[in-house]
């Protein structure tokens, strides 16, 4: 067992934080915010630059071919650092393409950010792939998918859909599809998009048979989900243990007080938990070596753990940590976006009570 | 010992619940829903003169103030079907600084501005806190110099929401620099046109503005320092106290809640019925075991005021249970909408109004603000449980050597 980084991965960490810290601060944030988009246009070319959107691909289609653990200490050190979701978005699309088709001719011109491409997947009122009512027919995708990150924006959209009885993905052009555009809380420029009869420009495996290699994609999603929020958690640990140090009231530093020292241990016991459970899940699941209920913990309890960590810090920065131009609130917001979308809690503690009970 | 209302006040609650049918517009929530419940728009500008007309805008003054006298289980009563309505609070000028000048006011100050503010020409913002002086509120350093018959007033107040809409600051300074830090502040209501008053916004997260004001070497005239010098630290907490009654409601949470609930009934996420999920169900149970407790517990901080106690230490439990409970129920119901729980309120597709995902950004600040729940914590130990203060000196055990 070795729960920690290697001295080579560390090295390789401390360069993507010292590019973050220098790309991201809240000012930047603030004013992306302001121009949808802007933040893409500011950071996709050194982000590509730097080989993040094909960090996992393979050589040929100009990506860097790192393992899915290395990837997934970088997405901890963008969740730390704050990297705009939109550009995270589309890297994420990029990895689905690498999950599902590594060799994909399109993934030429994703790994270099000459395109980019969103994930198409949930209906609004299915998220389970046997559920879904969208359809392929002929080569062309009919039917409404909903709650799209970067539908608007991205070159290409990846869709999962009914096809020959089963599920099938495929690529779309963005052209002549209907968007409805969302306001959500974190501000990730999502929307509903009607596909009517957008046409097929290419397969990510058979028609009618990708049910399991979807499974494996969207798991992969969903522990890179993992590392994000575990990286904001130490963020967010960090940035209140700063603050209670600074912060005076009473004429002594909060830290003193032991209702706050209290708090600030919970925060670090919890992300501990986090850190050990995210960490084990991907290491397990790369090793082939999941014996029980390793991956369904981490994602039952991850997720609902950084919401109490970020709430901890905002209580503890109190009226500091509630402005807008302080980072803090980006952090809350992601903590219970990414709950909603990769980690529910429901169904993954229903998973590990069915492994133990039936 | 009983918990029902009595007939008179199931008739109040009717009341008001008529006159709320009528008045909780849709165009009002959503105006609440924008500027927040403290917040002045167009629609909450009619609302609170329709409460004007109806006599309820002073409805727990005393008679001789031209209020209703209504007691404090009336007024519990009144303040939880506004919040359970939706619509905005009352004032914080006429729930708070308006007795407070009833109590410590003169005879002349009380006759200047108690009629304005039943007229709803005064509208204060209070002007407590600082940037280094939150929790810790007797540490103001804002200071007003009396020179001529005119105070000074120079220094900065944090979070001063409503001083972008508000006639005047009720905000204490440091008139006494050479008494103990509580003893040395006073109060004082600045003009908010005055000159050298500027007012800069804060935005929250939520998406709701508060402000800071400096003070400039601004005028103030002498009458406009309120009660005894050296005594605004003890004014600020009899006006907070005035705000007990809503301190720990649980009302607007109840609201969301219900909301969700009729989203739970009806919807259907992958086939399966939302209220067949024993997830949900048991969710669902859960909050409103827990907001039947925390109605129950504001519900004796009004009786208790009723009988002429002051329930300090129920009220910090009240806010304690209320401020904790709305981020739970926040938290899960967002979760329990599912895809849709991240929606704004002001998108066509949301579930529920977008309540839910509108209070999970406001919850945090129900903890911290209003006193911290770590000093609530610390009142009911103190002065709940007869706990020993905190104290900074060095203690000896009893029946030890010093």
């Amino acid at each position: 067992m070795h729960p920690v980084p290697t001295d080579d991965q560390e090295a390789i960490l401390h360069e993507i934080r010292k590019f973050l810290t220098k790309s991201v601060d809240a000012d930047k944030c603030m004013a992306w915010e302001k121009e949808p988009g802007s933040a893409v246009s500011a950071l996709k070319s050194s982000v590509a630059e730097l080989g993040w959107f094909g960090y996992s691909a393979p050589e040929d289609v100009g990506g860097s071919e790192a393992g899915f653990v290395d990837l997934s200490l970088l997405y901890e050190e963008l969740g730390r650092g704050l990297l705009p979701l939109q550009v995270i978005n589309y890297m994420r699309g990029v990895q689905a393409v690498v999950d599902l088709d590594p060799k994909c001719s399109l993934l030429n011109n994703l790994t270099t950010a000459e395109k980019t491409i969103c994930l198409s997947f949930d209906e609004e009122f299915n998220r389970l792939p046997e559920n879904y009512d969208v359809k392929i027919e002929g080569d062309a995708v009919y039917g409404r998918k909903c709650y799209v990150l970067n539908a608007e924006s991205a070159d290409y959209h990846l869709v999962a859909a009914k096809e020959k009885g089963g599920l099938s993905l495929v690529v779309v052009e963005n052209k002549d599809l209907k968007f409805q555009p969302l306001k959500t809380m974190a501000d990730d420029s999502q929307a509903h998009v009607d596909y009517s009869g957008a046409k097929v420009i290419a397969r990510l495996g058979d028609a009618g048979n990708g049910k399991e290699a979807f499974d494996k994609m969207w798991l992969n999603q969903r522990l890179l989900a993992l590392s994000e929020m575990l990286g904001s958690m130490f963020c967010v640990l960090d940035t209140t243990v700063d603050y209670i140090k600074e912060r005076w009231q009473f004429g002594q530093p909060i830290a003193l007080f032991q209702a706050v020292r209290h708090q600030t241990a919970d925060m670090a016991t919890t992300v501990t938990a986090c850190r050990h459970l995210t960490r084990q899940a991907i290491t397990r699941t790369v090793a082939g070596t999941v014996e029980s209920t390793e991956v369904l913990s981490a994602l039952a309890y991850v997720g609902q753990a950084y919401k109490k960590v970020c709430w901890a810090g905002h209580h503890l920065h109190g009226g500091t940590g509630f402005v807008v131009e302080h980072p803090m609130h980006w952090h809350s917001e992601r903590a219970q976006s990414y709950c909603i979308r990769y980690t529910p809690e429901a169904p993954f503690l229903k998973a590990i009570t069915a492994k133990l009970l039936d | 010992m009983q918990y029902d209302f009595t007939a008179e006040q199931i008739a109040w609650r009717d009341e008001v619940r008529a006159f709320l049918k009528d008045n909780a517009t849709e165009a009002l929530i959503m105006e609440t829903l924008e500027i927040g419940n403290e917040g002045k728009g167009p629609e909450s500008t009619k609302f609170m003169a329709a409460l004007q007309k109806k006599g309820w805008w002073s409805l727990a003054w005393p008679k001789e103030f031209g209020g209703m006298d209504r007691d404090p289980m009336d007024t519990w009563i009144f303040v939880d079907e506004l919040e359970k309505a939706g619509v905005p609070m009352m004032p914080l000028t006429v729930t708070s600084v308006a007795p407070t000048i009833m109590r410590i006011g003169t005879e002349e100050q009380k006759a200047y501005w108690i009629p304005k503010i039943a007229k709803g020409d005064i509208d204060f913002a209070l002007g407590y806190s600082e940037a280094e002086a939150g929790t810790d509120l007797a540490a103001a350093t804002s200071k007003a110099e009396l020179k001529d018959g005119k105070w000074i007033v120079n220094g900065q107040k944090m979070w001063t929401t409503m001083a972008h809409m508000g006639t005047h600051v009720w905000t204490i300074v440091r008139t006494e620099p050479d008494e103990p830090k509580h003893k040395g502040l006073s109060m004082i209501i600045v003009p908010l046109d005055a000159p050298g008053v500027t007012v800069t916004p804060i935005m929250v997260w939520p998406g709701l503005r508060t402000n800071a004001v400096f003070f400039d070497n601004v005028e103030v005239p002498e009458a406009y320092q309120m009660g005894q010098r050296g005594m605004g630290f003890y004014y600020a907490a009899m006006a907070l106290n005035f705000e007990r009654l809503s301190l720990g409601s649980i009302a607007m949470a109840h609201r969301s809640f219900k909301l969700v609930v009729e989203v739970v009934k009806e919807a259907t996420f992958d086939g399966q019925a939302l209220k067949d999920d024993p997830w949900i169900r048991e969710r669902v149970g859960r909050i409103q075991m827990e907001i039947d407790a925390a109605r129950l517990m504001t519900l004796e901080t009004a009786w208790a005021l009723q009988g002429g106690g002051m329930p300090i230490a129920e009220s910090s439990m009240s806010k304690i249970y209320a401020s904790e409970l709305t981020q739970n129920i926040t938290d899960l119901c967002t979760q329990i909408l599912g895809m849709s729980g991240q929606l704004h309120f002001s998108d066509k597709s949301t579930l529920g109004q977008g309540w839910m995902q509108w209070l999970y950004r406001l919850a945090p600040m129900f903890a911290f603000g209003g006193g911290t729940n770590e000093v609530q914590r610390d009142i009911i130990g103190f002065m709940g449980l007869g706990l020993p203060k905190p104290s900074s000196k060095k203690l000896v055990k009893p029946g030890t050597k010093s």
